[in-house]
């Protein structure tokens, strides 16, 4: 009975998320990301698919940079490639391209060894493979006389590292996701802010509309309702973020085993700088769940608090007008200050990541405001609940709330 | 020690002065009737008792002190504006207020069979509430008062909304309830309703105590000197009847200061009348507030000129 007694914040938080999790929409919402980006990924690759060519392209080497062909090597470019015959003049060429033996022939000129240039000859425009398919087969055959390294340098490209003087960051197509996570993080913060509004704004309007309000204020605090539907709601967003984290999972395997490409295979993910992004997400989350819980409990109906909390979301938003000044100079005062300050932090903190050094106190100043200020917000939802639960059709004002809260006596 | 204290609470909203000066006090094991017509300050003055407004003045006491959180699972309130989840099913919200007020999920679903049992709802545990009539969303909503077994009960206007059957079920239930020791604190605009239930009242108009006391003391304090009489063939002329005038297929006479109500049975008998229906005539709650209320505003009237 003690227990049951203490814990009733979690049978809010229980029936919130159970309330909304065990819902078609819900389920459907869950599902609409995944779904979205699986549709856009499978239409560019039946894209890709479908302008592809498989005929082979001929060349007429004027230059003789072709004398000798030898193959592109393995694991260099796709992996289905065309196949490439010579001719001797451009009329044989030209004769084979209108016999459709041929989806296209290359003019490699005599002063190809001068200008770089080559010409393209087509009837209908040929396969978007073929463009990369020829070059990779010119490049291996003029690289063929240089040393091995060279030669690899030359079909793979560089791989530049770059690493902090501390060393304790690096960048390189090793650690591409150090680039990549942060920013997906601040997008994700902004996404499931938005999405998450439709909860936020309803957690309190709706126990007015169902006239529940009076039987759970009488049955529990202020903070106890308060903190429930916030934990509640924190569960539900994260079952949706968790949910699309696996899909992108499975999609991050899945690729590995599907496609061919080095840099999927060789990139890492920093737990470290993953450790850090979770700390920033998670006291800023509940840091805005407490204002639009606030915002709820002041409006008369969740249509009138989602427009409300649709104004108090747009600093996240506007946050991004600053990228420019935290990717180009991540280390300054404007930017350190707008990372530490939590309606910024979400998104620009992450971008600070990306793409400077931060050093820890930093980090653990950001989270640690941003923490205290959840603790405020909540705490000011709890007495804004309190002034306006039984104000069916009347907003609260904001002069009204702050003088109550400070007064100490929240109840009207 | 009385299970609730009230002295001289008073709450504005604004310009709106809902309630200005209500005292009374609830006695263990009674059911007690907070009366009023619509808009009296009633609900405002339970709100106050159950702290979700604090008066501008005043003391309140409920089960010894002020309210904390503790205390809240002691009471089972049911609010004249029902409340209930539309959108999931009967049982898991009664499992949810139930569980908000202490109990754990075992305790609520063994007190539950028998709850839904008594109440016919056996078969309507896995409907959402919105499917149920409003009838059955107002034997649920007793349920969910009930089901945590309060020391106090205060409902509000719990006969709205019921069929005669269903108000008689909750009648014996909350009867039932006091017999076990239970305190019950009834509000109502039904006057009638409250006769035939409650062992002391308030009556309060326009925010102010208007009756306090025994239903019977004060249904003795404002009856009239006559008798209710209701007879087989014609009611001859009596000695110190100084007026009759018809009630309810029957005769209300009214008798002279000097004549008792036992000498006009025995000239009835003696008149050889047989007599059907014979009772001290008592106003109801409602003639007494209109008497009340009248005097009041006459008295304003005056005081005014």
């Amino acid at each position: 009975m003690q227990s049951a007694k203490q814990a009733k914040f979690w049978f809010v938080a229980l029936n919130e998320y159970r309330k909304h999790v065990f819902q078609k929409r819900f389920i459907l919402a869950i599902i609409s990301v995944p779904a979205l980006l699986s549709v856009t990924f499978l239409v560019g690759f039946l894209t890709e698919y479908f302008n592809r060519n498989m005929d082979p392209i001929g060349y007429v080497d004027q230059a003789g940079a072709l004398a000798d062909t030898i193959p592109i090597p393995e694991g260099v470019g796709n992996s289905q490639k065309v196949d490439f015959l010579a001719f001797a003049d451009q009329e044989s060429a030209e004769q084979a391209l209108e016999a459709g033996e041929i989806q296209a022939y290359y003019l490699i000129p005599q002063a190809y060894a001068l200008t770089r240039e080559v010409s393209l000859v087509y009837i209908e425009e040929p396969g978007m493979n073929a463009e990369d398919d020829f070059f990779d087969f010119l490049r291996t055959n003029l690289s063929g006389n240089l040393p091995e390294r060279v030669q690899i340098l030359v079909l793979d490209g560089f791989d530049v590292t770059v690493r902090s003087l501390d060393g304790s960051r690096e960048f390189s197509e090793k650690y591409i996701f150090n680039l990549i996570l942060p920013v997906v993080f601040g997008f994700l913060f902004t996404f499931v802010l938005t999405s998450g509004s439709g909860y936020l704004s309803n957690a309190v309007t709706e126990e007015k509309e169902n006239r529940t309000i009076e039987i759970l204020s009488t049955s529990m605090s202020a903070n106890q309702f308060i903190l429930g539907k916030v934990l509640g709601i924190v569960m539900v967003i994260f079952t949706q973020v968790i949910s699309w984290i696996m899909f992108f999972v499975l999609a991050y395997f899945g690729a590995r085993a599907a496609f061919d490409a080095a840099w999927i295979d060789h990139a890492q993910i920093d737990y470290q700088q993953l450790l850090v992004l979770v700390m920033l997400f998670i006291p800023a989350f509940f840091f805005f769940s407490g204002i639009a819980l606030t915002i709820s409990s002041m409006v008369t109906d969740s249509s009138e608090g989602q427009q409300m909390i649709g104004i108090i979301s747009m600093p996240v938003g506007f946050s991004y007008w600053f990228a420019f000044l935290i990717i180009s100079n991540p280390g300054s005062v404007l930017s350190t200050i707008l990372s530490l300050i939590p309606f910024t932090l979400p998104t620009l903190m992450p971008l600070r990541l990306a793409f400077g050094l931060v050093p820890w106190w930093q980090i653990l100043l950001g989270v640690g405001i941003t923490t205290l200020g959840a603790f405020f917000t909540i705490w000011l939802a709890a007495r804004a609940y309190e002034i306006g639960m039984m104000q069916y059709g009347k907003r609260i004002r904001l002069g009204e709330l702050l003088r109550n809260s400070s007064g100490g006596g929240a109840k009207k | 020690m009385y299970s609730v204290e009230v002295s001289h609470i008073a709450k504005a909203f604004g310009s709106n002065q809902a309630v200005k000066d209500v005292s009374f006090q609830v006695r263990p094991g009674e059911i007690f009737g907070l009366l009023g017509p619509n808009g009296a300050g009633k609900t405002t003055s339970i709100r106050m008792l159950l702290d979700i407004f604090k008066p501008d003045a005043g003391e309140i006491a409920v089960l010894g002190g002020g309210i904390t959180e503790e205390k809240k699972n002691r009471i089972g309130y049911m609010p004249e504006e029902r409340g209930m989840y539309q959108d999931i099913p009967l049982e898991r919200c009664l499992v949810y207020f139930g569980q908000l007020k202490g109990l754990t999920k075992s305790e609520i679903d063994h007190r539950l069979e028998g709850w839904l049992g008594m109440f016919d709802l056996s078969a309507h545990r896995k409907k959402k509430v919105k499917e149920l009539s409003k009838g059955m969303q107002q034997k649920a909503q007793i349920i969910a008062t009930l089901l945590h077994e309060p020391e106090l009960i205060i409902i509000d206007e719990p006969f709205t909304a019921l069929d005669p059957v269903n108000t008689q079920m909750i009648k014996d239930l909350l009867i039932s309830q006091r017999d076990k020791g239970v305190t019950i604190l009834m509000s109502t605009h039904q006057m009638h309703q409250v006769e035939e239930l409650c062992d002391r009242i308030l009556l309060v108009h326009k925010g102010e105590d208007l009756l306090y006391g025994k239903l019977a003391d004060i249904r003795k304090q404002f009856a009239s000197h006559a008798v209710q009489v209701r007879a087989s063939g014609q009611i001859p002329e009596l000695k110190g009847i100084t007026g009759r005038e018809p009630v309810n297929g029957g005769w209300m006479l009214r008798l002279d200061a000097e004549i008792t109500p036992q000498d006009v049975l025995t000239q009835l008998v003696n008149a050889h009348v047989i007599v059907d229906q014979f009772e001290i005539a008592e106003p109801s709650l409602d003639q007494i507030f209109i008497e009340v209320v009248a005097e009041e505003n006459a008295d304003a009237i005056s005081e005014a000129s």
